[in-house]
């Protein structure tokens, strides 16, 4: 790996207390994210994908673990200097109504975040948002307009013109092609692509949809119930997957190919997501997986460098057997 | 299936008009959709959020928001026009004959009532058993869509379920009387990929083992094509296309339904996008209401909305350019 | 549940004392020394005689207060010893009736101030719910319009002018009830009219609003998708969706309706527990005064818990999350 990590997360925690229990919604994950790629996180609802996306960027305090960020720990960080580091990272939420204030019109939407931070004057401010509304597609005569008055996805690149305001270097994209109509994904997918390739931005993108994910990202991690079961390249993830989790949810995945039948054998998985209060013994997944072990149910399974940058954590591989299942 | 194989007509819409009163204006929902389904037939309606998909088959059974009007149309449903029927009778096909599974089952389900006892409600109501044999029905039901313990479950309340078990019993809900069509609306859109994939799955044993017909409404045209036998892509409240799956996916004349496909697929480095938005339903663009938003555009297409063309026999497109467009 | 209703409990209890610690304070700042006072009363009626023999005759009520609290007893420290005959139900004599302790007279008083309350609960609720009802029904109508009119004029009008209008028409015009008293069913009428009037109205606004914000969950149209009729929807899935939270609206109404007691009991004399507060209060009889205020809240605060704890029961969301948080 030539470039160091822009982002690297070391066994992140979060944990929320609940009654009596505690979620664990994040528990124990590493990752890097190096400049200027896609680092894509999928995973079904419930598996903490969301809540690590907001804790890395200290939207929520960590339980335990470290996040550095261009070589600075975020947890040690004084306020100023915390407030200073957040221009560098921005996030781009699912839902681009609830996300940008009704009450100000989309000009003051985007300048809001400039003046936060005291970048520059009122008139270079609203010069910016005028350059910035028309980067992102939508044209500086819309700063006018309240956010209401726009289309969903109109809406959504008015969320990206504000993440851009700050000239971040990483970016948090958390579901900000769900709610769109599928004509509209395309263009949003578009512009992420063109303003990475512009700005050199890093994004983290969060995504229960795996098409797209594949389609953006440079590498990807597989979360199930707060862990990271498996990671890799794109290639690597989705060419070879090696824990039964990943292979069932790439299975799960309607495909259209060129002779329009599935390309995957389907696995149907039974039973359901289990409760975040209440995780299984040992490996998450072990209750639904139909390769388990007797010792799948003992202890959570380390994430192992199988090959290339492929890792998995499931008793079935070993570094040795190199993507061959292990004979245990 | 042989090409000469006539199916018999399970439903024939015709030229349905759907409008909605909005504050800011009236709202073309549909504008003289027609489609068919055939007796065991499985049918996918594709399109996105302003095409009409769902108005087209909940106006069949006048079971819009109070304010749709349906200004005009036939849709014959063995030999009878669903649109012309008194309420007693329209009674009889809704559930009897065309059962409903709905988008959000959270909502769709009535919060306060037990699971079993709205199952076996919908029993009664139909008149097909008494209360102890409509509740033994609505457990052998709960029982044939996977849900274990049913004796147990039937006495849950909707919010006892997860996502995808309360889905399950909207479905043991919609099959409940038997009927001859099954019509999902998003079934499994608000659901996790896995288990969109389960539902799918019993849908398709269900479509197997009943032998009844399905429409199945959706947005996204990947799902569509593993559970249809036929597709129909429709924007901004008409038809665009209308083929059998596998011709649709490789042999598709309408841009718009090509744009869907281009974006379903994604391949890595090339991702076509369709530019502009989808319109407004209050004054929509003349003409072809996608023709803003069309590649292959001419002048025509601003002027008339396209006719039906046959492509062939199983296969209509409404396209100016269709023969061009390939 | 239990821990829910202990700690309910708990605070109920601290309010009563705050209650009663804010009455005792509020007594001793008005102005005029009760028991100068009153030993002027004594004086006047008693008269000369009380000078005869040289011996200051003193006020029964004063004797009676300081053999209780003592003389010259801080307010906090009469506060507490209130409280510690009160949780012995043993409120002492009450100033103008010397001979007859303070929780008899409560104890005659509340049976008729309960039949009052109850007797305008039961009609409010039995006009004023239909009356939503109907509203909701027939939203925008003629009718929806004039009961909304009617139910706010209901509730502009304070219950004690409408008692005087009522009087006026029914008993002095036209002679149809009586003025005032107690004892036949015809005394009920005018009182309890006055009193629900304003419920009434809640009643129907909270109702309309409610359902018709039910009428349009997906759940109604799920139960027409099965093949209901108007009224099997509405009556099965409808009225019990949108009673539940009319539930939380009749802990206030109470509350409401108790306060109303003061005067609407003054006014038709009747012996309630409205009309000995009241009278307490403006001669001043501060044992009573204090005894019967803070019998008045206690009431509400536990009728209020009751409403609080039937709601959870009717409702299975709430008595789940209830029951996950232990």
């Amino acid at each position: 790996m030539a470039a160091e990590p822009l982002v690297q997360v070391h066994h992140l925690k979060k944990h929320f207390p609940q009654g009596r229990g505690m979620v664990k919604a994040v528990d124990d994950v590493s990752l890097n994210i190096l400049p200027g790629e896609t680092f894509g996180l999928v995973g079904e609802s419930g598996c903490g994908k969301s809540t690590l996306g907001r804790t890395i960027l200290g939207l929520y305090e960590a339980t335990a673990g470290k996040v550095i960020f261009a070589g600075r720990e975020l947890g040690v960080l004084s306020g100023g200097e915390m407030s200073r580091l957040r221009t560098q990272m921005q996030i781009i939420f699912q839902d681009p109504a609830s996300s940008l204030n009704p009450l100000m019109t989309t000009g003051v939407n985007i300048q809001e975040a400039l003046a936060i931070h005291r970048v520059g004057s009122s008139s270079t401010q609203r010069a910016e948002v005028e350059r910035l509304l028309d980067e992102v597609g939508i044209g500086r005569q819309f700063q006018g307009t309240f956010p209401y008055e726009l289309s969903v996805g109109q809406q959504q690149r008015v969320a990206v013109a504000r993440a851009l305001a700050l000239k971040p270097k990483f970016i948090v994209c958390d579901e900000p092609v769900s709610s769109l109509d599928l004509s509209v994904q395309g263009q949003i997918i578009n512009l992420l692509l063109n303003l990475q390739k512009e700005y050199g931005l890093a994004y983290l993108f969060i995504s229960h949809d795996l098409r797209v994910v594949q389609f953006l990202s440079h590498h990807i991690a597989v979360m199930y119930l707060g862990h990271i079961v498996e990671s890799g390249t794109t290639e690597e993830v989705y060419e070879h997957p090696l824990h039964p989790y990943t292979q069932a949810l790439l299975s799960a995945v309607p495909e259209i190919t060129a002779e329009g039948t599935q390309r995957r054998q389907r696995i149907v998985l039974s039973g359901e997501p289990p409760s975040p209060l209440n995780p299984p013994s040992g490996c998450p997944f072990h209750p639904r997986c139909e390769r388990r072990k007797e010792n799948c149910s003992k202890a959570m399974p380390e994430l192992l460098r199988i090959s290339g940058e492929h890792e998995v954590a499931c008793i079935l591989y070993t570094p040795e057997s190199g993507g061959a299942e292990s004979k245990e | 299936m042989d090409e000469g194989d006539r199916l018999a007509e399970l439903l024939h819409v015709e030229n349905l008009v759907v409008h909605f009163d909005r504050r800011d204006g009236e709202v073309k929902a549909l504008d003289g959709v027609s489609y068919h389904v055939n007796e065991g037939e499985s049918v996918a309606i594709v399109g996105e959020s302003g095409s009409g998909k769902s108005t087209g088959v909940m106006a069949l059974l006048r079971l819009l928001p109070e304010n749709g009007r349906i200004l005009g149309g036939k849709a014959i449903f063995r030999g009878r026009d669903l649109l012309q029927l008194s309420e007693a009778e329209l009674r009889r096909v809704r559930g009897g004959e065309i059962g409903f599974v709905f988008q959000n089952p959270l909502t769709a389900l009535d919060p306060t009532m037990r699971c079993g006892a709205q199952i076996a409600e919908g029993i009664m109501w139909q008149r097909r058993g008494n209360s102890r044999a409509a509740m033994q029905k609505a457990l052998a039901l709960l029982r044939d869509v996977g849900i274990p313990a049913p004796e147990v479950r039937a006495k849950n309340y909707p919010f006892e379920f997860s996502g995808g078990m309360r889905q399950r019993v909207m479905i043991a809900l919609a099959l409940s009387c038997g009927p001859a069509l099954l019509v999902a609306d998003e079934p499994t859109t608000s659901l996790d990929v896995t288990i969109q994939a389960q539902i799918m799955d019993l849908l398709n044993r269900m479509k197997q083992t009943h032998g009844m017909s399905t429409i199945l409404i959706t947005h996204d045209i990947a799902v569509a094509s593993g559970f249809a036998d036929r597709l129909i892509v429709m924007y901004a409240g008409r038809i665009a296309e209308i083929a059998p799956t596998a011709e649709l996916l490789t042999a598709s004349r309408h841009p718009y339904t090509q744009g869907l496909l281009a974006n379903a697929r994604m391949r890595r480095g090339e991702l076509s996008i369709i530019p502009g938005q989808p319109p407004d339903m209050v004054s929509p663009p003349s003409g072809c209401r996608f023709h803003p938003r069309c590649p292959h555009a001419v002048e025509i297409c601003e002027q008339q909305p396209p006719e039906e063309s046959q492509v062939n026999d199983n296969h209509i497109v409404c396209c100016w350019r269709w023969k061009e467009v390939q | 549940m239990l821990v829910y209703v202990l700690r309910r409990l708990l605070m109920i209890a601290i309010s009563f004392v705050a209650v009663v610690t804010i009455t005792f304070y509020l007594l001793h700042a008005a102005p005029g020394n009760f028991l100068d006072i009153s030993q002027l009363q004594t004086q006047q009626t008693y008269g000369n005689r009380s000078q005869q023999g040289g011996v200051f005759a003193e006020s029964p009520t004063v004797k009676a207060w300081e053999e209780r609290y003592g003389k010259n007893t801080p307010t906090w420290k009469q506060v507490l010893i209130f409280l510690r005959y009160a949780a012995t139900m043993d409120l002492g004599p009450s100033f103008r009736f010397p001979t007859d302790t303070i929780q008899h007279m409560i104890a005659i008083a509340v049976p008729k101030t309960f039949i009052l309350v109850l007797a305008s609960m039961a009609v409010a609720l039995l006009v004023g719910v239909p009356m939503g009802i109907i509203a909701a029904l027939r939203r925008n109508s003629w009718i929806d319009r004039l009961t909304m009119l009617l139910s706010m004029v209901g509730s502009a009008i304070p219950s004690y002018v409408l008692a005087v209008l009522a009087i006026l028409i029914f008993a002095v015009e036209l002679h149809l009830l009586p003025t005032s008293g107690w004892g036949s069913p015809k005394t009920l009428v005018l009182p309890v009219l006055s009193l629900a009037l304003g419920p009434i109205s809640g009643f129907a606004r909270y109702m309309r609003n409610s359902l018709i914000g039910v009428l349009r969950e997906d759940y109604i149209r799920t139960g027409y998708a099965k093949g209901g009729s108007t009224w099997q929807v509405i009556f099965s899935h409808a009225f019990r969706n949108s009673l539940i939270p009319l539930v939380t609206v009749a802990g206030p109404q109470f509350a409401f309706l108790m306060v109303g007691t003061v005067w609407i009991e003054s006014m038709f004399n009747i012996p309630g527990l409205g009309s000995l507060f009241g009278s307490a209060a403006q001669v001043r009889d501060y044992p009573l005064v204090i005894a019967s205020s803070a019998f008045f809240a206690l009431l509400i605060m536990v009728i209020n818990l009751l409403v609080d704890i039937s709601y959870m029961y009717l409702d299975p969301r709430i008595r789940a999350a209830y029951e996950s948080h232990r």
